[in-house]
């Protein structure tokens, strides 16, 4: 691997992590979400670099970590088509050994959301037992298709070429629609990723449906008909119920934004005045509970499940009042 | 850099600091042999990311014109050096990372590797050297090693744990159904310490250590350790974390003891296993101490045919009867471990762990799990 050359959109984060450094907090698992425009790998073995180079000149750092070389800082590359549990294994066994060369020990895993199951528990359990000096970079486009337990334990940075705002001001530009823009822009950061999610038909009804399934409709149909009669059975597969699941959660952020008073943070804009209907229909310990449960089904997706049967009790527990 | 040297001396040095070679790495720099040469002598150093050897050589055969150096493709060069004629042989580097080897009317050039890449490695001795006989330290090593695990579930298990107080070196392995611990006494006392060794390190080592009069001398320091024998530097990280607590799992009191003849009670577990129900490594045979001083090994499979051999130990029976199963590649490990022609096994109870020791292994013991059968 070539020399770096930093990238304005490096900037900020490279700070984040000096910052982190100097005040002794630095996170021992770090999330980098980024697409390739912004060279997320780059930036992540500049990270490395900053970590074990902490306080030296930036023509200080060690060109090893760049040629993937040192034997430090391990990294896992995404030449595969999965990650599997035996790279984690692999990984671990080095660590459990003291350091080769005086220093922090990194690991770096590029793609993470080609981790399969296995790999992102084996993970995990490295996750909830930090070794001091042992820092993790996982980097990837989508972190919402890293397990919510990886994420719940990792410091999130998200690195765009722009903010939403101009992601979603790009959008628009190109003709999408304001509300497609939006929820599109908040959920990936990325103008690609968004630009191709508007173009597909399954995104522009997912943004219609979602805002009827926790409507408080007197005499309308239940949750569980909602979800059955906009989801017919055979066409719920793993990928399309993440999918909703991630904008349902968006779609939940907003209503919790409302309860706030905060509706103009919300990212469904068009729908304004029926997400405060919404909102007033269920008390804020009603809506948190609902996202702890929507959360915990993201993250059984990951398991080998009934899908359907688990998004069919999801929907159940919801309408029971369950978590009212 | 550019030397010449006896052909046959340069490949002794390097067949043994290949041992250290990595076959599969990601780091393509570790799959060569750093040489270094100055002025009155030549530095090798190899490495694979868990161990590093490092080897001074001064040799009357030595003439260095230049110095420097290189990283060189390590298996190529060694069997390159290997097939040459000629008594000496003329190592020098060119540009574009080339390196040319003369020799007779041989002309090699080989790629060079990209120094910039190689780790950067301390042999650094400690300032207290604990100096032991090989073979008394290859005994420690051979009689624990085998006994740590090979899986990774419980990565510390996976080491020897050595532990230094006073003039005892004591070293224990387990990898929680067997357990081994041998101990050798010092010429001198040191301060107390103790480190975790992988047991595959310790293997490595063991096989570039001859058998001889020679010491070994151990520097322990809480990131490595580093062993010095006859010119060769060994280095080998440590694992982190702590070792349970073994010694209140060894047994003090035995209501049951024999002594057996090693090699018939091997001999007789050997058959056994043969007709076990689980197979080969897994292999269960079960073991009955009669009250008329015989010791019945047996073990039967429904469906192949049954075993049954009878011992007569060396001594009479202490204590009373009973019955216990174990693995009977377990038992033959820890019994090939030992020196002595005759071992104790001293049984605690049907499903409690048993411990058997050596006439002629002082401080060493080997401790078996059983296993329950129907």
């Amino acid at each position: 691997m070539a020399e770096i050359t930093p990238h304005p959109a490096h900037e900020v984060p490279l700070n984040r992590i000096k910052k982190g450094l100097l005040k002794s907090r630095l996170s021992h698992a770090l999330i980098l979400e980024g697409s390739q425009d912004v060279r997320v790998q780059d930036l992540a073995l500049e990270m490395a670099a900053e970590i074990m180079c902490h306080g030296q000149t930036p023509g200080e750092k060690d060109p090893r970590i760049f040629h993937l070389t040192h034997p430090n800082v391990k990294v896992i590359e995404s030449t595969k088509t999965a990650i599997s549990k035996e790279d984690i294994l692999a990984l671990q066994h080095d660590f459990n050994q003291t350091a080769i060369e005086a220093g922090p020990k990194i690991y770096v895993i590029f793609d993470a959301e080609k981790m399969n199951g296995y790999a992102a528990n084996a993970l995990l359990k490295f996750l909830e037992e930090p070794h001091a000096n042992i820092y993790g970079i996982l980097v990837t486009s989508d972190a919402l298709s890293l397990l919510p337990t990886i994420l719940s334990r990792s410091q999130l940075i998200t690195v765009s070429s722009g903010s939403n705002e101009a992601i979603f001001n790009q959008l628009i530009a190109s003709g999408a629609p304001r509300q497609a823009s939006s929820v599109a822009a908040a959920l990936w950061h990325n103008i690609d990723r968004a630009q191709e999610a508007i173009e597909s038909d399954e995104f522009t009804h997912l943004l219609d449906h979602i805002p009827r399934v926790l409507a408080r409709d007197t005499d309308g149909p239940s949750i569980l008909k909602k979800m059955r009669d906009y989801w017919p059975e055979l066409d719920r597969d793993k990928g399309a119920v993440i999918q909703f699941l991630d904008v349902f959660m968006l779609y939940l952020k907003d209503l919790l934004y409302a309860k706030l008073k905060a509706s103009d943070k919300a990212v469904f804009c068009e729908v304004s005045p029926s997400l405060e209907k919404t909102a007033e229909a269920y008390d804020y310990d009603a809506l948190l509970t609902i996202w702890n449960e929507t959360l915990a089904l993201k993250e059984k997706c990951e398991k080998p499940i009934h899908l359907s049967l688990a998004l069919d009790n999801w929907a159940l527990m919801i309408e029971r009042g369950d978590v009212i | 850099m550019r030397f010449q040297m006896n052909k046959d001396k340069l490949l002794y040095h390097l067949v043994i600091v290949q041992k250290a070679l990595s076959n599969k790495t990601p780091n393509p720099a570790l799959t060569g042999i750093k040489l270094e040469a100055f002025k009155d002598r030549l530095q090798f150093t190899t490495s694979n990311g868990e161990v590093s050897i490092h080897k001074v050589v001064q040799d009357p055969s030595l003439s260095v014109e230049a110095e420097g150096k290189a990283l060189i493709p390590g298996r190529y060069f060694v069997e390159i050096i290997r097939k040459l004629d000629g008594q000496n042989v003329l190592l020098s580097a060119l540009e574009d990372n080339l390196l040319k080897i003369e020799a007779d009317h041989s002309d090699i050039t080989l790629n060079l590797l990209d120094l910039e890449d190689y780790p950067h490695l301390l042999f650094k001795e400690s300032a207290e050297v604990i100096k032991v006989n090989v073979r008394v330290f290859k005994s420690l090593v051979r009689q624990t090693a085998f006994a740590a695990s090979s899986v990774e579930n419980r990565p510390i298990l996976t080491g020897v744990y050595f532990k230094l107080e006073g003039n005892q070196l004591t070293a224990v392995a387990t990898d929680s159904y067997r357990l081994a611990k041998k101990s050798i006494e010092l010429d001198q006392s040191y301060a107390a310490t103790d480190v975790i060794i992988p047991s595959k390190s310790l293997e490595e080592l063991v096989r570039i250590l001859e058998d001889n009069q020679k010491d070994v001398e151990l520097h322990f320091s809480p990131s490595n350790v580093l062993f010095k024998y006859d010119g060769t530097v060994f280095l080998s990280r440590l694992l982190e974390g702590n070792y349970p607590e073994t010694s209140k799992l060894i047994p003090k009191e035995f209501p049951t003891e024999v002594v057996f003849n090693k090699e018939q009670l091997l001999v007789a577990i050997e058959r056994a296993s043969l007709l076990s129900i689980r197979d080969g490594q897994n292999a269960i045979v079960k073991c009955e101490i009669r009250d008329d001083d015989v010791v019945e090994i047996s073990s039967s499979s429904p469906e192949i045919g049954r075993v049954l051999e009878e011992l007569n130990p060396v001594e009479g029976i202490k204590g009373s009867g009973l019955k216990i199963a174990f693995s009977s590649k377990f038992l033959m490990d820890a019994l090939k471990s030992f020196n002595s022609s005759e071992i104790k096994v001293g049984f605690t109870g049907e499903i409690r762990p048993f411990v058997m020791t050596g006439e002629y292994d002082p401080d060493s013991l080997q401790l078996i799990l059983p296993v329950k059968t129907d």
